[in-house]
Parts: C-alpha cells; sequence; structure tokens
C-alpha cells in the first residue's frame, strides 16, 4: 500500500504541468462524448457540470477558469477525480503523463517574488525531469471558488 | 554606487544594470509556464537547481507593447527578494563605473524602470532599477 501512496500523477492543463499525491487522486476518467452533463454547469461558480461517478454524480470544475489559464484549443482527454472536503470532484486535463515514484520529485517552496503579487492556489513547485510542475491542491483550489 | 556596470541591449535600447547582483548570464534557458503568475512575468527557469521568475520582455520595453525584440540572452539577478530573469538582447560590455559618472533621472527622463543615468563615452545608458521594476510585475 505504502508503494502506491508514495507516487504521483503528472498531467497538464494548457501546457503548464501539475503534479498530484496519489493520496488526493481517486481515479482518472477519459474524457468523451456524453461524460460530461452540462445542464447542471454553473459558469460564475466555476462548475462546467456533472459526471458520474459509482452511481453519483459529482461536479467537474473548471480549474482552467480559477487558475487563469487560457480555454481548450480542443476537448481535453481526461478526468481527474481528486478528494476534495465535501466529497470527490474532477477537473479536466489535457494530458495525463503517468504515475511517477515520489522520489522523482524534488519539493521546492515557491520564490516569495510569485507569492508576493499573487495569492497562489498551491504552496509547493514540483521539479520533476528538469520540468517544475505546480503542486496541485484540491483544497486549495476548493477555497479559490469559494472566494469568488 | 558600484564597482563595475555592465551595458545592456533589450529590444533596440541601451540599458546598463550595476555588475554587484548579476549572478550569471544565461543563453536562452527553457522557460516553463506556471498557473496563477502576475502578468508582469513570463514564467520560469531553473538555474543551478533554483527556480527563476522570469521578467516579461514588455515589462523592460517601458510600456512599449511589442517593443521587445529577440532575448538572446537572461541575467539571472539577486534582488532583495531573490533571484529574478532579465531577458536582454545582448550584453556589450562591462565597464568600471569610475569610468563614467552617475546622475539622477529627471521628470524629464521619466521612464517606470529608471532612476538613474550612467553617463559613459558621451553616451546616456539607463540604469535599470530593480525595485522599480518588482513594483510593476503587480500592476
Amino acid at each position: 500500500m505504502r508503494d502506491m501512496i508514495d507516487k504521483k500523477l503528472v498531467f497538464r492543463i494548457a501546457e503548464v504541468g501539475f503534479s498530484l499525491s496519489l493520496d488526493d487522486l481517486v481515479e482518472i476518467r477519459e474524457a468523451g462524448a456524453g461524460v460530461l452533463d452540462r445542464s447542471a454547469a454553473d459558469p460564475e461558480m466555476g462548475l462546467l457540470g456533472l459526471i458520474s461517478y459509482r452511481d453519483e454524480a459529482i461536479h467537474a470544475i473548471n480549474v482552467r477558469q480559477r487558475l487563469g489559464l487560457p480555454a481548450p484549443e480542443s476537448f481535453e482527454s481526461a478526468y481527474v477525480v481528486v478528494n476534495g472536503s465535501d466529497g470527490v470532484w474532477a477537473l479536466p486535463v489535457d494530458k495525463v503523463e503517468g504515475i511517477f515514484p515520489a522520489d522523482q520529485f524534488r519539493v521546492c517552496e515557491v520564490p516569495l517574488l510569485l507569492r508576493m503579487h499573487s495569492a497562489l492556489p498551491y504552496q509547493t513547485i514540483q521539479v520533476w525531469h528538469r520540468e517544475p510542475l505546480v503542486g496541485f491542491e484540491p483544497l486549495a483550489l476548493e477555497q479559490v471558488g469559494a472566494a469568488r | 554606487m558600484t564597482a563595475k556596470v555592465a551595458l545592456l541591449n533589450f529590444g533596440g535600447r541601451d540599458y546598463s544594470l550595476p555588475v554587484d547582483g548579476i549572478r550569471h548570464i544565461l543563453q536562452e534557458p527553457e522557460l516553463f509556464p506556471l498557473a496563477g503568475l502576475c502578468k508582469g512575468l513570463a514564467g520560469v527557469f531553473l538555474f543551478s537547481g533554483e527556480i527563476v521568475p522570469m521578467v516579461s520582455g514588455d515589462i523592460l520595453a517601458d510600456g512599449e507593447t511589442g517593443g521587445c525584440g529577440k532575448n538572446s540572452y537572461t541575467i539571472v539577478y539577486q534582488s532583495d527578494y531573490g533571484s529574478i530573469g532579465l531577458p536582454i538582447e545582448a550584453a556589450v560590455r562591462i565597464v568600471e563605473s569610475q569610468d563614467g559618472s552617475f546622475r539622477e533621472a529627471t521628470a524629464e527622463d521619466e521612464s517606470a524602470v529608471v532612476s538613474h543615468f550612467f553617463q559613459y563615452r558621451e553616451h546616456n545608458y539607463p540604469v535599470l532599477d530593480i525595485e522599480k521594476l518588482l513594483t510593476l510585475l503587480s500592476i
């Protein structure tokens, strides 16, 4: 079990790389026609709609909007389902790179110059194969939405 | 003010910078985007294992959008708030500050990123004011 936890998922949204601890990952769903029910979308709240998850419907959250990233040029490839404060929720991503051992990541503090000008919804940058990735934190992302 | 001064070129404009704060000059470091950056930053790059924010070329163009040309080099500069990357077109040369003189910028020289000029061989090089530049990042 410990071996599973000591790994991280790497995914990309709008060319920005993210890493997610497997503690926070529930599952990865392939995106496709009919997966997202847009009838429950609420753009002001950053909600894209609902996707089905084990006999229930969960929110798909517009993480791009909350992080100030550009709109997708094409459809996202997958939904990453994560543990939130009040149940699970999903975020659409452009690309899933895979799951990698935690020892491939070097956890760094966010430089002061990045933090002093904007309230960032993440506290770490994780260097993976010489690429800085945003340490994705589902609970922090929820707070960005709550602050709106 | 400083023992040596670097004379630089950015977007066809001359600038100068005290050498004291220059840690390194890199040739086109790989730039990575991050989420939630303020608009004055173009991304980050890695330098000696450190994550360094890169200033956007438009900020150095002093408000002239599109004023930045091809930036072949990046200065890694040590500010009071950590290292920062400054994109430049060319590092022309490094000179002794005693071979020129500094003067304060006047209202006529008004610039968002310059507070002094370095006069060297009958040419005025605006001294890039890093603290002013960092203030601009949040606007």
